[in-house]
Protein backbone atom coordinates (compact mmCIF):
# COMPACT_ATOMS: atom_id res chain seq x y z
CA UNK A 1 0.00 0.00 0.00
CA UNK A 2 1.23 3.43 -1.10
CA UNK A 3 1.25 6.67 0.49
CA UNK A 4 -0.09 9.76 -1.10
CA UNK A 5 0.35 13.07 0.09
CA UNK A 6 -2.22 15.29 0.59
CA UNK A 7 -1.02 18.95 -1.02
CA UNK A 8 -0.19 20.77 2.18
CA UNK A 9 2.24 23.20 2.28
CA UNK A 10 4.55 24.07 3.73
CA UNK A 11 4.17 21.23 5.59
CA UNK A 12 7.21 19.64 4.14
CA UNK A 13 9.52 22.55 4.08
CA UNK A 14 9.36 22.78 8.02
CA UNK A 15 9.45 19.39 8.76
CA UNK A 16 12.43 19.18 7.16
CA UNK A 17 14.01 22.22 7.96
CA UNK A 18 13.07 21.54 11.73
CA UNK A 19 14.58 17.77 11.46
CA UNK A 20 18.12 18.65 9.84
CA UNK A 21 18.55 21.67 12.61
CA UNK A 22 17.10 19.34 15.32
CA UNK A 23 19.44 16.88 14.12
CA UNK A 24 22.29 19.45 13.77
CA UNK A 25 22.35 20.94 17.23
CA UNK A 26 21.63 17.23 18.65
CA UNK A 27 24.87 16.06 17.17
CA UNK A 28 27.04 18.96 18.03
CA UNK A 29 25.92 19.10 21.17
CA UNK A 30 26.57 15.08 21.81
CA UNK A 31 30.19 15.62 20.50
CA UNK A 32 30.93 17.92 22.70
CA UNK A 33 29.05 16.52 25.98
CA UNK A 34 30.89 13.21 24.52
CA UNK A 35 34.18 14.79 25.15
CA UNK A 36 33.52 16.56 28.31
CA UNK A 37 32.96 13.19 29.67
CA UNK A 38 35.71 11.69 28.47
CA UNK A 39 33.74 8.87 26.42
CA UNK A 40 35.93 9.22 23.21
CA UNK A 41 38.93 7.70 23.22
CA UNK A 42 42.16 9.99 22.27
CA UNK A 43 40.36 12.88 22.99
CA UNK A 44 40.89 14.36 26.44
CA UNK A 45 38.64 17.00 28.01
CA UNK A 46 41.46 19.30 27.69
CA UNK A 47 41.27 19.77 23.66
CA UNK A 48 39.51 22.86 22.79
CA UNK A 49 36.38 22.98 20.99
CA UNK A 50 37.79 24.62 17.89
CA UNK A 51 41.58 24.80 16.20
CA UNK A 52 42.38 28.87 16.91
CA UNK A 53 41.95 30.55 13.82
CA UNK A 54 43.92 32.86 12.43
CA UNK A 55 43.52 36.79 13.30
CA UNK A 56 41.08 37.80 9.85
CA UNK A 57 42.48 40.90 8.65
CA UNK A 58 40.45 42.36 5.89
CA UNK A 59 38.60 39.95 3.70
CA UNK A 60 36.49 38.64 7.49
CA UNK A 61 34.18 41.17 7.72
CA UNK A 62 33.17 40.65 4.09
CA UNK A 63 32.85 37.37 4.42
CA UNK A 64 31.27 37.35 7.63
CA UNK A 65 28.49 40.14 6.38
CA UNK A 66 27.93 38.15 2.64
CA UNK A 67 27.16 34.90 5.13
CA UNK A 68 24.54 36.71 6.97
CA UNK A 69 23.01 38.25 4.55
CA UNK A 70 22.69 34.50 2.93
CA UNK A 71 21.35 33.40 5.74
CA UNK A 72 19.15 36.16 6.56
CA UNK A 73 17.80 35.61 2.90
CA UNK A 74 17.13 32.43 3.85
CA UNK A 75 15.93 33.07 7.04
CA UNK A 76 13.39 35.39 5.05
CA UNK A 77 12.08 33.10 2.64
CA UNK A 78 11.40 30.73 5.09
CA UNK A 79 9.20 32.87 7.22
CA UNK A 80 7.51 34.05 4.04
CA UNK A 81 6.59 30.27 2.71
CA UNK A 82 4.32 29.94 5.75
CA UNK A 83 1.86 32.56 4.10
CA UNK A 84 1.78 29.70 0.93
CA UNK A 85 -0.90 27.60 2.14
CA UNK A 86 -1.92 26.56 -1.01
CA UNK A 87 -0.30 24.32 -4.05
CA UNK A 88 1.26 26.59 -6.25
CA UNK A 89 -0.72 26.32 -9.58
CA UNK A 90 1.39 25.10 -12.28
CA UNK A 91 0.50 26.09 -16.08
CA UNK A 92 0.39 23.51 -18.39
CA UNK A 93 2.35 24.89 -21.45
CA UNK A 94 1.38 22.91 -24.50
CA UNK A 95 3.64 23.11 -27.43
CA UNK A 96 1.91 24.13 -31.22
CA UNK A 97 2.41 21.66 -34.19
CA UNK A 98 2.66 22.55 -37.77
CA UNK A 99 -0.87 22.73 -38.31
CA UNK A 100 -1.12 24.97 -35.27
CA UNK A 101 1.95 27.29 -34.41
CA UNK A 102 2.07 28.67 -31.64
CA UNK A 103 1.54 27.41 -28.03
CA UNK A 104 -1.35 27.31 -25.46
CA UNK A 105 -1.01 28.00 -21.78
CA UNK A 106 -3.53 26.25 -19.63
CA UNK A 107 -4.19 27.01 -15.76
CA UNK A 108 -4.53 23.41 -14.14
CA UNK A 109 -7.04 25.92 -11.80
CA UNK A 110 -9.46 26.02 -14.68
CA UNK A 111 -9.97 22.27 -14.36
CA UNK A 112 -9.82 22.24 -10.58
CA UNK A 113 -12.20 25.10 -10.39
CA UNK A 114 -14.96 23.28 -12.74
CA UNK A 115 -14.77 19.83 -10.63
CA UNK A 116 -14.74 21.91 -6.79
CA UNK A 117 -17.89 23.61 -8.21
CA UNK A 118 -19.26 20.25 -9.25
CA UNK A 119 -18.69 18.62 -5.99
CA UNK A 120 -19.44 21.61 -3.96
CA UNK A 121 -23.60 21.78 -5.53
CA UNK A 122 -23.76 17.99 -4.04
CA UNK A 123 -26.32 17.21 -1.55
CA UNK A 124 -24.67 17.56 1.76
CA UNK A 125 -21.65 19.04 0.89
CA UNK A 126 -20.62 22.11 2.25
CA UNK A 127 -17.52 23.67 0.97
CA UNK A 128 -15.56 22.17 -1.41
CA UNK A 129 -11.76 22.89 -2.72
CA UNK A 130 -9.76 21.43 -5.34
CA UNK A 131 -6.39 21.40 -7.16
CA UNK A 132 -5.03 19.83 -9.85
CA UNK A 133 -1.41 18.44 -9.32
CA UNK A 134 1.39 16.78 -11.00
CA UNK A 135 2.77 17.00 -14.85
CA UNK A 136 0.24 17.42 -17.31
CA UNK A 137 1.05 13.44 -18.24
CA UNK A 138 0.38 12.38 -14.79
CA UNK A 139 -1.92 14.50 -13.47
CA UNK A 140 -3.74 13.81 -9.90
CA UNK A 141 -6.40 15.67 -8.43
CA UNK A 142 -7.03 16.46 -4.86
CA UNK A 143 -10.53 17.71 -3.01
CA UNK A 144 -10.96 18.57 0.45
CA UNK A 145 -14.63 18.58 0.94
CA UNK A 146 -16.24 19.69 4.29
CA UNK A 147 -19.42 17.88 4.88
CA UNK A 148 -22.58 18.71 6.32
CA UNK A 149 -23.72 16.93 9.75
CA UNK A 150 -25.66 13.62 8.43
CA UNK A 151 -24.34 13.62 5.56
CA UNK A 152 -23.50 9.96 4.19
CA UNK A 153 -19.57 9.78 3.38
CA UNK A 154 -20.52 6.17 1.42
CA UNK A 155 -23.21 7.92 -0.81
CA UNK A 156 -20.68 10.98 -1.42
CA UNK A 157 -17.49 8.97 -2.04
CA UNK A 158 -19.71 7.22 -5.00
CA UNK A 159 -21.03 10.56 -6.66
CA UNK A 160 -17.69 12.05 -6.31
CA UNK A 161 -16.64 8.55 -8.22
CA UNK A 162 -19.38 7.82 -10.44
CA UNK A 163 -20.07 11.65 -11.65
CA UNK A 164 -17.40 14.18 -10.69
CA UNK A 165 -14.05 12.20 -11.90
CA UNK A 166 -15.32 10.98 -15.19
CA UNK A 167 -17.03 14.09 -16.32
CA UNK A 168 -13.23 15.94 -15.55
CA UNK A 169 -11.47 12.96 -17.28
CA UNK A 170 -14.02 13.41 -20.24
CA UNK A 171 -12.88 17.17 -20.47
CA UNK A 172 -9.31 16.83 -20.04
CA UNK A 173 -9.36 13.36 -21.97
CA UNK A 174 -7.20 11.47 -19.53
CA UNK A 175 -7.97 7.86 -19.25
CA UNK A 176 -6.39 7.43 -15.89
CA UNK A 177 -6.74 10.65 -13.50
CA UNK A 178 -5.55 9.52 -9.49
CA UNK A 179 -7.91 11.55 -7.16
CA UNK A 180 -7.74 12.21 -3.59
CA UNK A 181 -10.27 13.09 -1.26
CA UNK A 182 -10.01 14.42 2.01
CA UNK A 183 -13.01 15.02 4.14
CA UNK A 184 -14.06 17.29 7.13
CA UNK A 185 -16.78 16.11 8.32
CA UNK A 186 -19.73 17.57 10.33
CA UNK A 187 -18.46 20.99 9.14
CA UNK A 188 -21.62 22.89 10.42
CA UNK A 189 -21.76 23.15 13.73
CA UNK A 190 -25.52 24.01 12.91
CA UNK A 191 -28.02 23.34 15.71
CA UNK A 192 -28.18 20.81 18.28
CA UNK A 193 -31.37 18.44 18.71
CA UNK A 194 -33.12 19.23 22.22
CA UNK A 195 -33.65 16.40 23.89
CA UNK B 1 -23.11 26.07 -12.02
CA UNK B 2 -24.87 24.30 -14.21
CA UNK B 3 -23.63 21.14 -16.38
CA UNK B 4 -22.76 23.44 -19.24
CA UNK B 5 -20.95 25.99 -17.26
CA UNK B 6 -18.86 23.10 -16.20
CA UNK B 7 -17.97 21.98 -19.43
CA UNK B 8 -17.88 25.13 -20.81
CA UNK B 9 -15.52 25.96 -18.15
CA UNK B 10 -13.00 22.30 -19.05
CA UNK B 11 -13.02 22.62 -22.22
CA UNK B 12 -10.81 26.06 -22.53
CA UNK B 13 -9.32 25.23 -25.49
CA UNK B 14 -10.55 22.04 -26.93
CA UNK B 15 -7.20 21.44 -29.47
CA UNK B 16 -4.98 21.70 -25.81
CA UNK B 17 -6.66 19.59 -24.40
CA UNK B 18 -6.74 17.01 -27.22
CA UNK B 19 -2.81 17.54 -27.36
CA UNK B 20 -2.73 16.68 -23.22
CA UNK B 21 -5.08 13.90 -23.74
CA UNK B 22 -2.35 12.54 -26.16
CA UNK B 23 0.73 13.03 -24.27
CA UNK B 24 -1.01 12.08 -20.82
CA UNK B 25 -1.71 8.48 -22.68
CA UNK B 26 1.55 7.84 -24.02
CA UNK B 27 3.33 8.80 -21.19
CA UNK B 28 1.22 6.79 -18.66
CA UNK B 29 2.64 3.85 -20.90
CA UNK B 30 5.72 4.28 -20.48
CA UNK B 31 6.23 5.27 -16.77
CA UNK B 32 3.40 2.81 -15.74
CA UNK B 33 0.84 3.60 -12.88
CA UNK B 34 1.02 6.30 -10.25
CA UNK B 35 0.90 4.96 -7.37
CA UNK B 36 -2.96 5.17 -6.47
CA UNK B 37 -5.00 2.26 -6.48
CA UNK B 38 -5.22 0.80 -2.65
CA UNK B 39 -2.92 4.23 -2.02
CA UNK B 40 -3.37 5.43 1.67
CA UNK B 41 -3.48 9.51 1.63
CA UNK B 42 -1.44 11.25 4.60
CA UNK B 43 -1.11 14.67 5.76
CA UNK B 44 0.77 15.96 8.53
CA UNK B 45 0.90 19.03 10.76
CA UNK B 46 2.03 21.76 9.39
CA UNK B 47 4.62 22.90 12.20
CA UNK B 48 3.96 26.50 11.90
CA UNK B 49 4.56 27.74 15.17
CA UNK B 50 8.17 26.26 15.47
CA UNK B 51 9.21 27.16 11.89
CA UNK B 52 8.55 30.22 12.40
CA UNK B 53 9.90 31.07 16.09
CA UNK B 54 13.46 28.87 14.29
CA UNK B 55 13.41 30.98 11.29
CA UNK B 56 13.20 34.43 13.40
CA UNK B 57 16.13 33.08 15.05
CA UNK B 58 18.31 32.58 12.60
CA UNK B 59 17.03 36.75 11.22
CA UNK B 60 17.61 37.63 14.43
CA UNK B 61 21.22 36.09 13.93
CA UNK B 62 21.72 37.28 10.71
CA UNK B 63 20.85 40.27 11.16
CA UNK B 64 23.24 40.70 13.78
CA UNK B 65 26.10 39.62 12.02
CA UNK B 66 25.11 41.67 9.02
CA UNK B 67 25.02 44.66 11.35
CA UNK B 68 28.39 44.01 13.44
CA UNK B 69 30.58 43.22 10.36
CA UNK B 70 29.62 46.35 8.32
CA UNK B 71 30.50 48.37 11.79
CA UNK B 72 33.60 46.50 11.71
CA UNK B 73 33.88 47.77 8.23
CA UNK B 74 33.34 51.83 9.17
CA UNK B 75 36.02 51.16 11.89
CA UNK B 76 33.81 51.05 14.69
CA UNK B 77 32.93 48.99 17.77
CA UNK B 78 31.29 46.14 16.73
CA UNK B 79 27.77 45.03 18.79
CA UNK B 80 28.91 41.65 18.30
CA UNK B 81 32.73 41.81 19.60
CA UNK B 82 34.10 39.16 16.62
CA UNK B 83 37.63 39.05 17.55
CA UNK B 84 36.70 37.25 21.01
CA UNK B 85 34.14 35.55 19.39
CA UNK B 86 36.41 33.73 17.20
CA UNK B 87 38.63 33.30 20.04
CA UNK B 88 36.38 32.02 22.42
CA UNK B 89 36.15 28.07 21.04
CA UNK B 90 39.99 28.35 20.97
CA UNK B 91 40.11 28.99 24.97
CA UNK B 92 37.30 27.05 25.77
CA UNK B 93 37.43 23.45 26.56
CA UNK B 94 34.60 20.80 27.51
CA UNK B 95 36.35 20.62 31.03
CA UNK B 96 34.76 23.71 31.92
CA UNK B 97 31.71 22.77 33.66
CA UNK B 98 29.75 25.68 31.42
CA UNK B 99 30.68 24.06 28.72
CA UNK B 100 29.13 20.31 29.22
CA UNK B 101 25.85 22.44 30.22
CA UNK B 102 25.42 24.00 26.95
CA UNK B 103 25.85 21.19 25.10
CA UNK B 104 23.41 19.23 26.67
CA UNK B 105 21.06 22.47 26.46
CA UNK B 106 22.03 22.59 22.52
CA UNK B 107 21.00 18.74 22.32
CA UNK B 108 18.22 19.41 24.01
CA UNK B 109 16.72 21.92 22.07
CA UNK B 110 18.00 19.54 18.86
CA UNK B 111 16.12 16.25 20.58
CA UNK B 112 12.74 18.78 21.44
CA UNK B 113 13.15 19.90 16.74
CA UNK B 114 13.59 16.17 16.11
CA UNK B 115 10.56 14.97 17.98
CA UNK B 116 8.32 18.05 17.11
CA UNK B 117 8.91 17.04 13.65
CA UNK B 118 7.05 13.87 12.98
CA UNK B 119 3.55 14.55 14.56
CA UNK B 120 0.32 12.53 14.74
CA UNK B 121 -1.42 12.45 10.88
CA UNK B 122 -3.69 14.78 10.49
CA UNK B 123 -5.75 13.20 8.09
CA UNK B 124 -6.98 9.20 8.33
CA UNK B 125 -6.99 6.98 6.13
CA UNK B 126 -10.40 5.25 4.47
CA UNK B 127 -10.87 1.57 3.18
CA UNK B 128 -10.59 1.71 -0.31
CA UNK B 129 -13.72 0.29 -2.09
CA UNK B 130 -12.88 -3.31 -3.43
CA UNK B 131 -13.97 -2.35 -7.06
CA UNK B 132 -10.95 -0.80 -9.39
CA UNK B 133 -13.07 1.70 -11.25
CA UNK B 134 -12.87 4.03 -8.66
CA UNK B 135 -9.52 5.57 -8.39
CA UNK B 136 -10.59 7.99 -4.66
CA UNK B 137 -8.04 7.88 -2.49
CA UNK B 138 -9.95 8.97 0.47
CA UNK B 139 -9.00 10.33 4.15
CA UNK B 140 -11.11 12.47 6.78
CA UNK B 141 -9.34 14.96 9.17
CA UNK B 142 -8.36 13.84 12.10
CA UNK B 143 -10.25 16.57 14.14
CA UNK B 144 -13.56 16.51 12.21
CA UNK B 145 -13.35 12.29 13.48
CA UNK B 146 -13.32 13.00 16.57
CA UNK B 147 -16.15 15.86 16.03
CA UNK B 148 -18.87 13.39 14.20
CA UNK B 149 -17.76 11.01 16.66
CA UNK B 150 -18.75 12.93 19.59
CA UNK B 151 -21.61 13.90 18.28
CA UNK B 152 -22.91 9.95 17.24
CA UNK B 153 -22.30 9.42 20.45
CA UNK B 154 -24.62 12.00 22.32
CA UNK B 155 -27.99 9.43 22.01
CA UNK B 156 -30.88 9.85 24.40
CA UNK B 157 -29.99 10.45 28.04
CA UNK B 158 -26.25 11.64 27.43
CA UNK B 159 -25.32 15.16 28.01
CA UNK B 160 -22.26 15.31 26.23
CA UNK B 161 -19.50 12.82 24.90
CA UNK B 162 -15.74 13.19 24.77
CA UNK B 163 -14.01 10.98 21.98
CA UNK B 164 -10.25 10.39 22.03
CA UNK B 165 -8.83 8.73 19.02
CA UNK B 166 -5.49 6.01 19.57
CA UNK B 167 -4.03 4.19 17.08
CA UNK B 168 -6.89 1.29 16.94
CA UNK B 169 -9.23 2.36 19.76
CA UNK B 170 -12.48 5.11 20.06
CA UNK B 171 -12.84 6.05 23.60
CA UNK B 172 -15.78 7.71 23.92
CA UNK B 173 -16.18 8.90 27.20
CA UNK B 174 -20.20 9.85 27.57
CA UNK B 175 -22.10 11.41 30.67
CA UNK B 176 -25.21 11.41 31.59
CA UNK B 177 -27.14 13.33 34.10
CA UNK B 178 -29.27 10.67 35.15
CA UNK B 179 -27.66 8.91 38.65
CA UNK B 180 -29.37 5.42 37.24
CA UNK B 181 -29.29 5.75 33.79
CA UNK B 182 -30.66 2.95 31.75
CA UNK B 183 -28.54 -0.32 31.96
CA UNK B 184 -28.41 -0.24 28.05
CA UNK B 185 -26.74 3.30 27.76
CA UNK B 186 -23.44 2.38 26.80
CA UNK B 187 -24.83 -0.68 24.78
CA UNK B 188 -26.38 2.67 22.83
CA UNK B 189 -23.83 4.62 22.87
CA UNK B 190 -21.42 2.13 20.92
CA UNK B 191 -23.74 1.44 18.66
CA UNK B 192 -24.50 4.80 17.35
CA UNK B 193 -20.49 5.42 17.61
CA UNK B 194 -20.19 2.14 15.46
CA UNK B 195 -22.94 2.78 13.02
CA UNK B 196 -20.74 6.39 12.46
CA UNK B 197 -17.78 4.55 12.02
CA UNK B 198 -19.35 2.21 9.55
CA UNK B 199 -20.56 4.76 7.56
CA UNK B 200 -17.26 6.99 7.71
CA UNK B 201 -15.38 3.53 6.91
CA UNK B 202 -11.67 3.65 8.31
CA UNK B 203 -9.27 2.26 6.41
CA UNK B 204 -8.26 0.59 9.71
CA UNK B 205 -10.72 -1.19 11.62
CA UNK B 206 -10.84 0.17 15.40
CA UNK B 207 -12.47 -0.74 18.13
CA UNK B 208 -14.74 1.33 20.57
CA UNK B 209 -15.16 1.74 24.20
CA UNK B 210 -17.23 3.18 25.95
CA UNK B 211 -17.23 4.81 29.53
CA UNK B 212 -20.13 6.17 31.09
CA UNK B 213 -19.57 8.67 33.45
CA UNK B 214 -22.30 9.65 35.44
CA UNK B 215 -23.44 11.52 38.95
CA UNK B 216 -22.50 9.73 42.14
CA UNK B 217 -25.40 7.59 43.39
CA UNK B 218 -27.32 8.21 46.84
CA UNK B 219 -28.45 5.03 49.13
CA UNK B 220 -31.36 4.85 47.41
CA UNK B 221 -29.80 3.67 44.50
CA UNK B 222 -28.78 0.37 44.10
CA UNK B 223 -24.73 0.16 44.84
CA UNK B 224 -23.56 -0.18 41.67
CA UNK B 225 -19.84 0.87 39.39
CA UNK B 226 -20.08 4.47 38.85
CA UNK B 227 -18.73 3.59 35.61
CA UNK B 228 -18.59 0.79 33.56
CA UNK B 229 -16.22 0.35 30.10
CA UNK B 230 -17.90 -1.99 27.25
CA UNK B 231 -15.58 -3.19 24.43
CA UNK B 232 -17.02 -3.80 21.02
CA UNK B 233 -15.29 -3.80 17.59
CA UNK B 234 -16.38 -2.73 14.16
Amino acid sequence: MSTVRAPNPPSRLNRSLLAALGLLLLAAGAAVLAVGLGLLPGVGPDTALLPSLPTTAGWGAYAAAAAGTLLGLLALRWLLAQAHRRPPESIWQLDGSSTTPGSTALPTSAAATAIARDVSAYRGVDTATATLAGARSAPTVHLDVAVETHASVADLRDRITEEALPRLRTALQVDRLPAQLVLRLDAHEGTRRVR
Amino acid sequence: MTAAQVRGALTIEPRAVERIASAAATEVHRRGHRPEEGAVVIRRPRRTVPAVLVAAVLLAVAVLVIWSSVQVLLGQQPVVPFADVAAAPAALTPAEPLVPAAAALCALVGLVLVAVVPGAPTVLALATPAEPASRLTAGVTRRSLIRTLSRAAAVDGVDAAKVRLARRRVVVTARTPYRTAQPDLTDQVRAAVTARLADIGLARPVTVAVRLEQPRRTRQDRAAPTSTTVVGST
